[in-house]
């Protein structure tokens, strides 16, 4: 198993350097393209969410810890924020026309989409997104 | 990676077209750069507007949001968006949010003006 870990401040700033450390772990990883995109993706959507929700009133800190296994990626996004259980969020309608179409709510559902696994847990303030990604490797 | 965002515009055949010239376009910040620069158009009377992607790998919800809420104005003034030259995996984000249901893509700019362009 391979780790790759940062720690940042939570804030939109940090979007390009999150961006960048998923970035070096596809390559490093050299991971199939699609693989690489849901995990781009998905990270890109979950801490967007932290950076502008976690931490309202106060600046914190997040951790990204990302597990790699030869057909398998597990994605842990920690922060000490606000509570909030992204996957109880209900799914956007996507059916009804642009004028009746509401803006919220995408960006998990993108994550929903883009994943094997998407779970949350909160203990002792911690808030904790776990993403895992599955593949298959061509024999 | 630049973190600041440039859209830049040219008409041609009566249609704007807008580059948008950020191969990421995954920071709140930016979308609402691109969300104000698609309403100043239309309220500048843009009738036909394409939104060439041909640079972008990278697009999350923020941006989907600011095509949303484009789309919506366009509806009320009697525009329309449409789209070109998006890759594959982008193409994926609008059609996960239904958002391929709404608006028109093409392959090119070239065949986007060959259909929509005239003045």
């Amino acid at each position: 198993m391979k780790r790759f870990a940062i720690e940042t401040d939570a804030r939109l700033e940090s979007l390009p350097s999150i961006a960048e450390f998923t970035e070096r772990v596809i390559m490093d990883l050299k991971l199939p393209p699609e693989v690489g995109h849901k995990l781009s993706l998905s990270l890109d959507e979950a801490v967007n969410n932290v950076v502008s929700y976690a931490y309202p009133d106060q600046p914190g800190k997040m951790q990204l810890v990302i597990e790699a296994e030869p057909e398998e990626l597990r994605a842990m996004l920690t922060d000490q924020g606000l509570a909030f259980d992204p996957t109880q969020q209900p799914t956007p309608d996507l059916d009804v026309p642009i004028e009746e179409r509401k803006i919220g709510g995408l960006g998990i559902h993108l994550i929903r989409k883009m994943t094997d696994e998407f779970k949350y847990n909160r203990t002792d303030g911690v808030n904790q997104m776990l993403i895992v990604i599955r593949w298959r490797n061509a024999p | 990676m630049s973190t600041t965002a440039t859209f830049i515009d040219e008409n041609r055949e009566g249609v704007t077209i807008v580059y948008a010239m950020t191969p990421w376009l995954i920071e709140p910040r930016m979308a609402d750069v691109l969300t104000r620069h698609l309403n100043d158009l239309l309220d500048s009377g843009s009738g036909r507007i394409l939104i060439n992607l041909t640079d972008v790998s990278r697009l999350t919800s923020v941006f989907i949001r600011s095509f949303i809420t484009a789309g919506k104005k366009a509806k009320e003034l009697d525009a329309q968006l449409f789209f070109c030259s998006v890759a594959p995996v982008i193409r994926d984000v609008f059609t996960i949010t239904g958002l391929d249901k709404i608006y028109k893509f093409y392959a090119d700019e070239r065949s986007a003006l060959s259909e929509i362009g005239g003045e």
